[in-house]
Order: C-alpha cells, then sequence, then structure tokens
C-alpha cells in the first residue's frame, strides 16, 4: 500500500534574465511516495536546486501544480507556507545550515521548539538522534566548534526530530569530501530504512548517487530518465 | 528564556566589538547628556534660590490679585502661616510696599520690604549680603533700614545717613524716619537698586497696615518640591492666591522653561544622530546573516520571530548601554555636586548671569530625577524605533535567494 507525500503536475518555472527567459524547469511531472530514498541527479544547470524549492514550498511556480500530501500550495498564504514547512517537511542545505549563536542541540531541537513541542519530549527525540548520527556528547558545542559533516548531521537530526513526511536536501554533501559524503548518506538511508522517513535529495557525486532507492535525473528542466 | 531573547542576547555577545562600539557610543551621549542636564540644573537651582531668597520665595502665598500697584493684606494670614508650617517650608511674612526714599542725595521710588529680621536670616540671601553695617541691630530711637548698594551709590547714602521714608496713609502723606544702617549687594541690579528694607511694624505704621502682612513667602529646602507643595497650599488656602517662583517672577520661570526646552531639542537632535548610527550597526548585522535568516525562514521559522529578535538585539544594546552611560554620569555629577563647580575659576569670567540673576560663587550639579528618568527613556525608544526598519528587511529576505548567498 503506498502513499503519496508529494506530487506535482506539469511544473514549469521560469526565470527572466532581462529580455531572456531561462526555463529552468519544463513541465516537470513527478510523484514521491511515502518512504522513498530518492536522488535528483543531473549535470549544473539542469534545474535540481529550482526543483527542490518547488517540492519545498519555497518557490512559486510560473505555471503547473505541487502538492504536499493532498494540501495543493497555489493560493496559500505565505504565513500558511511558513507552518506547512515547519510541520510537514525537514530540510537540509548544501552548507551553513545551522544558527551560528545556537549549540548543536539547539539548532537540532529547532523545529520542535517551533512547533511548541515539551521541552522533555524535545530532547528525548534529539538525543536519541544524535545518538543514532554519532553526535552523542556534542550538543553543547556551537557549529564552528564542530567538522562540516558533523554540522550537516545536525542539521539532519533537525530535519528528522519532528519526523516530518518528507525530508527534502538540496546537496547535502557538497561541501564534504567523498568519504564523508558516503557516511552521510548511509546514516541518511539507515534513518530512511528504520523510521521510514522519506527523503528527496540532489546530487552530483556519484557514490551518493549509488546509494538511492530511485533516480530521477533531470536534464534542461525534464525527467530525463528513471531508475 | 525564550528563543528569541536567547538569540538576540547571544548575537550580541557574538558580535563583542561591534556591540561595544555601538554602546559605547550611545553611552558616551548618555554621558554627555545628563552631565549636561546636571550642571544646567545646578544652575537652575542656583539662581533660584537666589531669585526665591532675594524675592518672594520658592512660593508665595497673597491676596488673590494683589501686587505693588494695588497692595493688599493678606486675609487669612494666621490660617496661611499654618498652612507652610504644615508643608515643612519656611514661612517669611513680608509687607511689601512702594514709598518714597528721600535722602541728602535725592529721592526715588522704591520697594519697601517690611521684615522680621529673624525670619528672613535663614531663608533670605539679604542677611548675608549685608556687607556694610548689619542686618537690623536694635539700637533704639530711630528706625533701622538695610539698603541696596546700587540705590546707596546712586544716592550718595552710606551708614548713618538719615533716609526719610513717605507713603500715603488714609489719602494723607505719612512720613517715617529711619537711618541706614546696613548696605547689602544681592549682586542683581534690580534688587541693588529698588529695595529698602525695614522692620515690619515701621512699614505697617508708615501705610496703615498694622500687624499685617502682604505676603508669605515660602522658602523650601528642595527645589523640586515646588509644585507639589504649591498645589498642597492652593488646595488649603482657597481663598488666598498661591504661585511658584515660575509665576512670580516669569521671566526667570521662562528663562528656564526655554534653556530647558532647547536642552531637550539637542539631545533630540543628538540621539537622532545616535539612531543613525544604530540603524546601521543593525542594518549591517542584519545584512551580514541573510543566509541564516534565510534558512530559518525556509525551515518554516515565522518571520514575526525574526522581527523580534533583531529589535531585541537593539533594544538590548540601548538598555545596556544607557545603563552604563547613566550610572558613570550619576557618580560624576554626584561627585561634582559635592564638590562643587567653580565657574568663576574655569571661565575666567567676573561675572555669569544665569537668567538675570548671578551665580554666586560655585554651581552644584544634581540630576533632578523626572527630567533624568524622561531623558533617559528617550534612548532605548529611539534604538528600537531605529531597528523597526533592519528588523523589517529581515523578514523580507526571500530564503531562496538567501540560499545562493554565502
Ligand atoms: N534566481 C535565478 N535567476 C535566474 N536564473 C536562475 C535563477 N535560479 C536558477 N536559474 C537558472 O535556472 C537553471 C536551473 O538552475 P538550478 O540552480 O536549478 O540548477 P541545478 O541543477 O541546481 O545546478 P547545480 O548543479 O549547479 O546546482 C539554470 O540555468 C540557472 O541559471
Ligand atoms: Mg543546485
Amino acid at each position: 500500500m503506498s502513499e503519496t507525500v508529494l506530487r506535482t503536475q506539469g511544473l514549469w518555472r521560469t526565470y527572466q534574465q532581462g529580455d531572456l527567459q531561462v526555463h529552468a524547469l519544463r513541465g516537470v511531472d513527478l510523484t514521491i511516495e511515502r518512504g522513498e530514498f530518492t536522488v535528483l541527479a543531473g549535470p549544473s544547470g539542469s534545474g535540481k536546486s529550482t526543483l527542490l524549492n518547488q517540492l519545498g514550498a519555497l518557490d512559486t511556480p510560473t505555471k503547473g501544480e505541487v502538492f504536499v500530501g493532498d494540501q495543493r500550495l497555489a493560493g496559500m498564504s505565505k504565513r500558511d507556507l511558513a507552518d506547512l514547512r515547519r510541520d510537514r517537511i525537514g530540510f537540509v542545505f548544501q552548507a551553513y545550515n545551522l544558527v551560528p549563536v545556537l549549540t548543536a542541540f539547539e539548532n537540532a531541537e529547532l523545529i520542535c521548539l517551533l512547533q511548541g513541542m515539551p521541552a522533555d519530549e524535545r530532547k528525548r527525540r534529539v538525543d536519541e538522534l544524535m545518538d543514532k548520527v554519532g553526535l552523542a556528547g556534542l550538543g553543547a558545542r556551537f557549529p564552528r566548534e564542530l567538522s562540516g559533516g558533523q554540522q550537516q548531521r545536525v542539521a539532519i537530526v533537525r530535519a528528522l526530530a519532528p519526523r516530518p513526511a518528507l525530508v527534502l536536501a538540496d546537496e547535502p554533501t557538497a561541501n564534504l569530501d567523498s568519504e564523508t559524503a558516503t557516511a552521510l548518506v548511509s546514516q541518511m538511508r539507515a534513518l530512511n530504512e528504520e523510521l521510514g522517513t522519506t527523503f528527496v535529495f540532489s546530487s552530483h557525486d556519484a557514490h551518493v548517487i549509488d546509494q538511492a532507492k530511485r533516480l530521477v535525473r533531470l536534464k534542461d528542466g525534464q525527467i530525463e530518465a528513471e531508475a | 528564556m525564550t528563543l528569541a531573547l536567547r538569540m538576540a542576547l547571544r548575537n550580541v555577545r557574538r558580535h563583542a566589538r561591534r556591540s561595544l562600539i555601538t554602546a559605547i557610543t550611545i553611552a558616551g551621549c548618555v554621558f554627555m547628556m545628563l552631565l549636561t542636564i546636571g550642571v544646567s540644573e545646578g544652575s537652575y537651582r542656583e539662581v533660584v534660590n537666589t531669585a526665591a531668597r532675594s524675592g518672594s520665595g520658592h512660593v508665595v502665598v497673597r491676596e488673590p490679585g494683589a501686587d505693588l500697584v494695588e497692595p493688599a493684606v493678606l486675609a487669612h494670614s494666621e490660617q496661611a502661616m499654618a498652612a507652610v508650617a504644615a508643608v515643612d517650608g519656611h514661612a517669611v511674612p513680608r509687607l511689601k510696599r512702594l514709598v518714597l526714599a528721600q535722602g541728602s542725595g535725592g529721592a526715588a521710588t522704591v520697594v519697601a520690604l517690611g521684615v522680621d529680621p529673624e525670619a528672613e536670616r535663614h531663608t533670605s540671601v539679604l542677611p548675608e549680603a549685608t556687607t556694610q553695617g548689619s542686618w537690623f541691630e536694635k539700637d533704639g530711637r530711630v528706625a533701622s533700614s538695610v539698603i541696596g548698594g546700587v540705590f546707596a551709590r546712586q544716592n550718595g547714602l552710606s551708614l548713618g545717613d538719615r533716609l526719610v521714608l513717605s507713603a500715603s496713609r488714609d489719602g494723607q502723606v505719612n512720613t517715617v524716619l529711619t537711618r541706614v544702617t546696613g548696605i547689602f549687594e544681592v549682586g542683581s541690579d534690580d534688587v541693588d537698586a529698588n529695595l529698602v528694607v525695614v522692620e515690619r511694624p515701621v512699614l505697617g505704621e508708615l501705610v496703615g497696615a498694622e500687624g499685617g502682612m502682604d505676603e508669605i513667602a515660602v522658602v523650601l529646602d528642595d527645589i523640586d518640591e515646588v509644585d507639589a507643595v504649591a498645589r498642597k497650599l492652593s488646595a488649603a488656602l482657597p481663598e488666598s492666591e498661591v504661585l511658584t517662583w515660575a509665576q512670580a517672577v516669569p521671566a526667570l520661570g521662562d528663562f528656564v522653561t526655554l534653556d530647558r526646552t532647547g536642552a531637550n531639542l539637542s539631545f533630540f537632535v543628538l540621539f537622532g544622530l545616535v539612531s543613525l548610527a544604530i540603524l546601521n550597526a543593525v542594518l549591517m548585522s542584519v545584512f551580514e546573516r541573510t543566509r541564516e535568516f534565510g534558512v530559518l525562514l525556509a525551515v518554516g521559522t515565522r518571520p514575526r520571530l525574526l522581527f523580534t529578535v533583531v529589535l531585541l538585539e537593539s533594544a538590548m544594546l540601548a538598555l545596556i548601554s544607557t545603563t552604563l552611560g547613566a550610572v558613570v554620569a550619576w557618580a560624576v555629577v554626584a561627585w561634582l555636586g559635592d564638590v562643587g563647580i567653580d565657574v568663576y575659576a574655569i571661565s575666567g569670567l567676573e561675572r555669569m548671569d544665569v537668567g538675570g540673576y548671578q551665580l554666586a560663587g560655585a554651581l552644584y550639579p544634581y540630576l533632578p530625577a523626572e527630567r533624568t528618568f524622561r531623558s533617559l527613556a528617550l534612548v532605548p525608544t529611539l534604538a528600537v524605533l531605529a531597528a523597526l526598519y533592519p528588523a523589517w528587511s529581515a523578514t523580507r529576505i526571500p530564503p531562496v535567494e538567501a540560499m545562493r548567498h554565502v
């Protein structure tokens, strides 16, 4: 039995650059089912980031529709979109994910805190995930006292702690060496298996792409191939 | 502690150097503002006390509408004396009439003050300003008069000379012979040229007001109590007129008001400039955090949280530095208020007037609570106002673009 967590329909995103129109997405139809571990691949400029921004309700399409669960994003207010991101989607960005003045633990519990979750529950969830990703005992450190890989793992804990339906990550490993990158992705994969969290992320890295359960290749703003 | 407060506090600490520079700017301006207030309030206090002690006190009680041209003896004087005692004021009863003073060198219309010499001794500047002769020593046959130095010079009078005072009594000219036994120099030409002081019974007999008083000058120990005392006395004495020094000597009252307003205006300009400095610092710090704020907005933080964080940062900076500036200023003003500032030694001037009254000597700065707090409240208010725009712009950061900004 499958459950659709995300769906796009004829999605177009056109940027206006002076007189030039850049079609970053040209009619993307994509459906993400619960429990997927999907990688978006494709050359630079193929539209991976643009698509992830659309999926994450961070940007509005020029044409077409995005549905998160059965919620249609078009027409929602900015504040409702913010609440939807907070409550349904986890985000991990390429780098500089964390708030520098908050400790690893405080960063990790941030979304739960914004959701109004009680402190003991936040602590329980964050501690458990920190353990799982190998950050036990590092909660009191500030981001600048952590390595790049550790920072990305804090970002993953932050994204997962609220138990979102979906985690979106735009090149989460791009700033890491390939060994650290591979380790990070296998951790994400383990969380995907264990908790059933749906992951959609983009990558250039062949080692990362290898670990995908589903691979979606983009080219010139269109889905080129699926594997 | 809320998230916003925690983030704001740590951001202020994290950018310690920038925070410090902003804080020192604000604290320095606060210090200058309070020092200015302290010195000018100290000088007002000096001259207001001089005016009060050489004129009609800090507060004066008299018959409604009575003045020198149409004098009237205070009707409920005993009740008024009791009311003044009840508010801890020193009551100085006086008769005050226009009379013709005639010496060997000429005649002039002067203000004759009929006093109780002992009541004046600790509340009026006249006794201690009497540098030649003495303040009413009992010696018998002829009534004593104590006159201003300028008047004495203009009329060629010196100690021991005769001075005849004339006034009308019951439609007829009445006169009294006095002998000059003292000459005072208050430092105000107005007083020194126009005032002749005699004992109250002497003037009472001359003008037909035996046993009466035209006014009660109320001298207070603390000039910040003036308004409160005036209110209490008006309430207690509905049939008399109660005026503060500022109403009784409007020229000086207006001068002080104008001077305060001018200073407040210049503080406003000063802190307008400080606000620009704050605006710049906060705007810079928001711009530096474009990516951080973008990430926060992307993960679902409500814009309002960022708005609050930025405002709190600015408010904290302002509060800390205002407190710092105020504490240092308070200490310095307290010390100066103790040792005094010798304005003549510092300026090298021979005479300094404030609102038409000469500063006697040293100046004792002090900070009156109300004006001080009102001025201080201005600083955090302006700081928060200055941070409104940067705070608003933090909420307008589009997350997608912020993410491309490293
Ligand atoms: N804000 C923008 N304004 C104008 N053009 C843009 C903007 N963002 C993206 N584009 C264009 O849209 C196309 C897709 O960009 P996108 O960033 O989605 O590619 P990508 O697949 O993520 O590339 P990369 O692998 O380099 O991150 C590119 O041609 C890019 O130049
Ligand atoms: Mg990209």
